[in-house]
């Protein structure tokens, strides 16, 4: 047992430190990865873009749902607050906030039956001035960086047709702090 | 006594690691490499295998083979449901908004495959939305044409509810799910809007679809 000691310490430290450093990384790796393929993909920093349809042939990240419609904003509150809303939707619809760390820190329901309110102020470090929006919540991250994503449903391709067209309306953009 | 101060003092000169220098003696850089390294390596290997827990703590709620977390989203995730979150299920909501349900075996236990036929049969679910969606092991959406990957709340209609899972369109089954190309598979079922009675009991309010074998021909 004296002679295997030595061994056996340093084999349970590395699996230790390896586990863990694999646990702890890996959702903000792969969050990070998504936001790299999205900026390969021409999808702009501040600018919701509707996903294509999902489908067996786009599959952009695991476990789609092909009865609803994506679009997805990433966004960085390092130069200023970040506006976020959605456009109402007739039917199950949300806009949520994911901050880097892959939790879902806010959500709100875009059903235009549904009292809620449709968006949502993401602020950094600046201070925003009460008049921005004061309907709408305030919400602060662990991360400067984050991601918005609106689900609408649309099961069939008219539903996501007219999806494309009302969700020229969805915003997600810096909050001009120029008094 | 003697023994315990020998013996602490054996643990206390385990960390110090003495690497040997080139120009050594051969065997005490042998006996560096098998005291060592060599279990250093294999520690480094073994860590990274031991990530499986994922599969087990991300099963919190079970309900008639049906399994979900409602920490799902939540900033209360530990972190091997967070792993797991991100690998399986990434961008999933927090359990206010939506909570999922999967389910890799029928009624009888046995594993969901493309060569056999299935009967869902379900009533209505406690919630705003639902759906159910067909998932391949890879857990992708099965690369087939034939345009019937999920059923939902808005084809189910009011009551009780009956859709075929089979890898071939059925002659006369109203609703249809595709098992085609999917080998063996796993169903989700995204609950959203959930109602706060669910939340607070859900093996009282759920009463989640059931899967019966109908046959297996082969694939």
């Amino acid at each position: 047992m004296k002679r295997i000691l030595p061994s056996l310490i340093v084999f349970v430290c590395f699996a230790m430190v390896s586990h863990l450093l694999l646990l702890f990384s890996t959702p903000s790796l792969i969050m990070s990865m998504m936001a790299h393929r999205l900026s390969e993909a021409e999808i702009s920093v501040h600018q919701f873009s509707l996903s294509p349809r999902v489908s067996p042939d786009y599959q952009p990240v695991v476990r789609p749902s092909p009865d609803l419609a994506y679009s997805i904003c990433l966004f960085d509150t390092s130069t200023g607050p970040v506006h976020i809303s959605g456009t109402p939707w007739t039917g199950y619809a949300s806009l949520s906030v994911f901050d880097m760390n892959t939790n879902n820190v806010y959500v709100t329901s875009l059903d235009e039956a549904l009292n809620y309110p449709h968006g949502v102020i993401v602020t950094g470090e600046a201070e925003l001035p009460g008049s921005v929006a004061p309907d709408l919540p305030r919400l602060t991250l662990p991360s400067q960086k984050g991601l918005a994503l609106i689900r609408r449903l649309a099961p069939s391709q008219a539903l996501y047709d007219e999806v494309a067209r009302i969700s020229q309306g969805d915003v997600c953009e810096l909050v001009s702090l120029a008094k | 006594m003697q023994t315990l101060v020998k013996e602490t003092h054996i643990w206390l000169s385990v960390p110090v690691l003495e690497f040997p220098a080139i120009g050594q003696p051969k065997d005490r850089r042998m006996r560096f490499i098998l005291r060592y390294f060599l279990p250093g390596l294999a520690g480094l290997l073994v860590g990274p295998l031991l990530m499986l827990v994922v599969f087990v703590s991300a099963t919190a709620i079970t309900i008639e083979g049906w399994t979900s977390n409602w920490d799902i989203g939540s900033s209360q995730a530990n972190p091997y449901l967070r792993t797991y979150v991100a690998v399986y299920g990434l961008l999933a909501l927090s359990k206010e908004e939506a909570v999922y349900f999967n389910r890799s075996t029928d009624d009888a236990g046995d594993p969901l495959s493309e060569a056999c036929d299935y009967a869902v049969t379900g009533t209505d679910l406690p919630a705003a939305w639902w759906s159910l969606t067909l998932y391949d092991k890879r857990g992708y959406l099965p690369e087939n044409t034939d345009q019937a990957l999920s059923f939902d709340a808005t084809q189910a209609g009011q009551g009780g509810w009956r859709v075929l899972l089979s890898a071939t369109r059925p002659a006369e089954a109203a609703h249809w799910i595709s098992s085609h190309k999917s080998e063996t598979f796993d169903l989700t079922l995204r609950l959203y809007k959930p109602s706060e009675a669910l939340l607070a009991q859900p093996s009282v309010h759920l009463r989640p679809p059931s899967i019966t074998k109908l046959q297996c021909t082969g694939v």
